[in-house]
C-alpha cells in the first residue's frame, strides 16, 4: 500500500467519485450538482447544520439510497459506521465486534478483536452485554472495528466523536491520520473539529 | 437527441391534466346515459326471470361491480409496476387514484351479493367462491389504502408510493392463487353458488346488462381521472414550495 | 472461508443467539397459541365430537395468528438500532440474508408449533396428529415467508399490530385453505398437501427476493 511521493494523486484512480450528485429528502432538495473526487490519503469533513443532508450524503456514498440526480462511483470496499451503528443489546462487546467484522466479510480472531478493544478502552468490558453500556461506551464499541487488522480503504463515519471524551477524540484522530498515511481515505461528519495532523478537505452543505 | 414518442408527453403533469380535462365531460355523460338506460331496462322493462323472480335484477349492479373491482386492481398493479420500473410520478398517482374506486366497487359487489342472497337463499350472506373472493379483494384494497396512509410522510409521497406499489404487486401475483384456493375450498365443502342460471337471457336483459356495464365503467374511469387530477395537482404544488438548496465543495 | 460464507455464518449465528438470549420473542407466540387453544373449548363447548371436527381449522387459524404476532417486528428491531444497514452492506446476497433471518425465525417459532402439534391436537380430542403436524411442517414456513414480506412492507408504517394483520390475512388465505384441508386427513388431504408443497416452493423461490427488493426501496 505504498504511495508514490512524487505524484500521489495521478498514480491511482479516486477511491470515491461523485458526479453531479443531487438528493432530496421529504420532497425538499438537499443539494445538487455535487462534484467530488476523493483520493487515497484524503480526509473529507462534511459540515452543515442539522438537516442539511450530511447523513443523506453519507448514505448515498454507501449505496444505501439512490440519488435523484448524478452518480456515485466507489472503487473498493468501504466501512460505514452510522450514527446508530448497529449494536445488538443481547451480544457482548467482543461478540459484536467479531460478528460485525464477519458480517462484513472480514472475520477476525478473538485475539485480534481484543487487541482492537484496547485502544478504545473496552478491553475489560469485552465480556459485557451491550445493553449495559453507556452512550460513550457504545460509541467507542462501534469505533473499535477501526483498529482491526483488516480494514477497507474507504471509511464513512457519521458523527464518530459524538459523546466521546477528549482523550478518545485524540486517539480517533491519530487513527485517522495513520489510515490516511497508509493510503486510506475517510469521509466523516462532525459538529466539532477533529485534532487531525493531516490536511482535511471541507464540504459545506446547506446555506453558508 | 431524438424526441421521445408522443405517448410520453402524457407523463408530464400539464399534458395529463389537459387530456383528462377534455375527456371528463364525455365520460360523465356516457356514465349517466349508460347507468340510467341500463337500469331502466333492467329494473322496469326487462321481463321477470322465470326461476329467480324479481330478485335477479340486482345482478345488473352486481355483475358490473364485480368486474370493475377486479379490473381496477389489475390496473393498480399495472401502474404500480410502471411506476417502479420508470419512476414516473403519474403512474403512482393513477395507482393511488384507483384504490378508493376499486374498494367502493368491491364493497358494492358484496352488498349487491347480499341483496341477491336474501330473497333467494333466505340469508344475507353466503360463502360462495365469488363473494368470498370479493370480500378478500375488498380487504386487499383496504390494506393498500391503510398501508399507504400509514407510510406516507408529509410532503414526500415516495415511501408511500413504493410500499403501496409493492403491496399491489404482491396482491396481484397472489390473486390467481387466491381465487383458485377459494374456489377449490368452495367445491370441497359444497357451498352455495350465486349468479345467473343457465336459463335463456331475454334481449332486454342483455341490453340492460350491457348498458349498465358501459355506464358503470364510464363512471369508474371518470371518478378515477378526477381523483388523479386532484392528487397530481397537490403533488405539483407541494414540490413547487421548496426553494433550491445551496451546496458547495471546497 | 470466503467473505459471503463468513457473513452468512455470522448472520445466522447472530440471529440464533438473539432468539436464544431473548426467550420472550419466541415463547410469547407459543404461549399465545396455548392460551387460545384453551379458550376454544371454553367458548365453543366441550362436546368432543364437535371439537374434533373443528380442530384442524381452529388450530390452523391459531398458527396463522401466532405468525402475525411475531413476524412484523422481524426487521423493525434491526432498523431501529442500525444493524439492518450493516447486513445490507455486507457481501452476503440480500435475498440470502433475508432467507437466513426467516429460517432462524421459523426454527424458533414455526418448528416448535409443529412439535407441539400432538399436544394441541390432544386438547381437541384428536388422536392422530400426523396430518396436522405434516400440514404445519409445510405450512408454517409458507406463513413465515409471506410474513417476512409483510414485515418489510410495514417497515416505516406508523401503525400498530393491526396493519400487518390486515395486509397479510388475504394473502395467507391459500395457505390456510390448503393447510386445513391437509390437516383434516381424508381423501382430499393428499391433494392439499401437494398444493401446499407447491405453493411453499413458489414462495421459497420468490419471497426472499421480493422481500429484499422491498427492503431496498424502504431503505432509500
Amino acid at each position: 500500500m505504498s504511495l508514490s511521493a512524487v505524484s500521489p494523486h495521478l498514480a491511482r484512480p479516486p477511491a470515491l467519485l461523485l458526479q453531479q450528485l443531487g438528493q432530496s429528502r421529504g420532497g425538499r432538495p438537499l443539494f445538487e450538482g455535487l462534484d467530488l473526487a476523493l483520493h487515497p490519503g484524503d480526509l473529507l469533513w462534511v459540515q452543515g447544520r442539522n438537516g442539511a443532508g450530511k447523513t443523506s450524503l453519507l448514505r448515498l456514498v454507501c449505496g444505501l439510497s439512490a440519488p435523484i440526480a448524478g452518480r456515485v462511483h466507489i472503487e473498493q470496499e468501504l466501512l460505514y459506521i452510522a450514527h446508530k451503528p448497529g449494536l445488538k443489546d443481547h451480544l457482548t462487546v467482543l461478540e459484536q465486534l467479531r460478528s460485525g467484522a464477519a458480517l462484513a466479510g472480514r472475520a477476525c480472531s478473538e485475539a485480534e478483536a481484543l487487541a482492537a478493544l484496547a485502544p478504545v478502552g473496552l478491553a475489560d468490558a469485552a465480556g459485557q452485554r451491550q445493553a449495559r453500556l453507556s452512550e460513550g461506551q457504545r460509541r467507542r464499541a462501534a469505533l473499535a472495528q477501526l483498529w482491526l487488522p483488516q480494514v477497507p480503504l474507504l471509511w464513512v463515519l457519521d458523527e464518530p466523536v459524538a459523546a466521546l471524551d477528549a482523550a478518545m477524540v485524540d486517539r480517533l484522530a491519530q487513527r485517522l491520520d495513520r489510515h490516511a498515511a497508509e493510503g486510506g481515505c475517510a469521509v466523516f461528519t462532525s459538529h466539532q473539529a477533529l485534532p487531525l495532523r493531516r490536511e482535511v478537505r471541507s464540504l459545506h452543505l446547506g446555506e453558508h | 437527441m431524438t424526441s421521445p414518442h408522443p405517448f410520453w408527453r402524457y407523463a408530464s403533469p400539464a399534458h395529463f391534466l389537459s387530456l383528462a380535462g377534455r375527456l371528463l365531460p364525455g365520460l360523465w355523460a356516457l356514465a349517466v346515459l349508460g347507468i340510467v338506460s341500463g337500469l331502466a331496462l333492467g329494473l322496469f322493462i326487462a321481463p321477470t326471470d322465470a326461476q329467480q323472480g324479481e330478485a335477479y335484477r340486482i345482478l345488473y349492479l352486481h355483475v358490473p361491480a364485480a368486474w370493475i373491482a377486479m379490473v381496477c386492481y389489475g390496473a393498480m398493479a399495472f401502474w404500480a409496476l410502471w411506476g417502479l420500473a420508470w419512476r414516473t410520478r403519474l403512474a403512482f398517482v393513477l395507482m393511488r387514484a384507483l384504490a378508493p374506486t376499486g374498494a367502493l366497487f368491491a364493497v358494492l359487489t358484496l352488498v349487491t351479493g347480499a341483496l341477491w342472497g336474501r330473497p333467494t337463499w333466505g340469508t344475507w350472506w353466503v360463502w360462495d367462491a365469488r363473494l368470498t373472493s370479493a370480500l378478500l379483494l375488498a380487504l386487499l384494497y383496504v390494506g393498500f389504502i391503510a398501508l399507504t396512509a400509514a407510510v406516507d410522510t408529509p410532503d414526500d409521497p415516495r415511501r408511500g408510493d413504493h410500499a403501496g406499489a409493492l403491496l399491489a404487486l404482491v396482491g396481484a401475483l397472489n390473486l390467481p392463487v387466491l381465487y383458485f384456493s377459494v374456489s377449490w375450498w368452495n367445491t370441497l365443502h359444497q357451498g352455495a353458488s350465486i349468479g345467473p342460471r343457465g336459463s335463456a337471457i331475454a334481449p332486454e336483459m342483455l341490453a340492460g346488462l350491457l348498458l349498465s356495464t358501459v355506464g358503470f365503467w364510464a363512471y369508474a374511469v371518470a371518478v378515477v381521472l378526477t381523483r388523479a387530477r386532484r392528487l397530481l395537482q397537490v403533488r405539483v404544488a407541494s414540490e413547487a414550495r421548496w426553494p433550491q438548496a445551496l451546496g458547495s465543495a471546497a | 472461508m470466503s467473505a459471503p460464507l463468513q457473513a452468512a455464518a455470522a448472520l445466522a449465528r447472530r440471529e440464533w443467539v438473539s432468539l436464544l438470549r431473548q426467550p420472550a420473542e419466541w415463547l410469547t407466540p407459543l404461549a399465545f397459541v396455548v392460551s387460545v387453544v384453551a379458550l376454544f373449548p371454553i367458548g365453543l363447548g366441550p362436546e368432543p365430537a364437535r371439537l374434533r371436527e373443528l380442530a384442524p381449522g381452529l388450530l390452523w387459524i391459531v398458527a396463522l395468528l401466532a405468525s402475525l404476532l411475531s413476524l412484523p417486528r422481524l426487521f423493525a428491531a434491526d432498523l431501529a438500532d442500525g444493524s439492518l444497514e450493516q447486513w445490507w452492506l455486507s457481501p452476503l446476497p440480500r435475498p440470502l440474508a433475508v432467507g437466513l433471518k426467516l429460517a432462524v425465525h421459523w426454527g424458533w417459532t414455526g418448528l416448535p408449533l409443529v412439535l407441539l402439534a400432538p399436544l394441541l391436537a390432544l386438547a381437541f380430542g384428536v388422536d392422530d396428529a400426523g396430518p396436522l403436524a405434516l400440514s404445519l411442517l409445510l405450512g408454517t414456513p409458507a406463513l413465515t415467508l409471506l410474513g417476512g414480506l409483510g414485515a418489510a412492507l410495514v417497515l416505516h408504517a406508523r401503525a400498530g399490530a393491526g396493519l400487518p394483520a390486515l395486509l397479510l390475512l388475504p394473502l395467507q388465505v391459500p395457505v390456510l385453505v390448503f393447510g386445513t384441508t391437509a390437516a383434516q386427513g381424508g381423501s382430499q388431504a393428499d391433494t392439499a398437501l401437494l398444493l401446499l408443497g407447491a405453493w411453499l416452493a413458489v414462495l421459497l423461490a420468490l419471497a426472499p427476493w421480493g422481500t429484499a427488493a422491498t427492503l431496498s426501496l424502504m431503505l432509500d
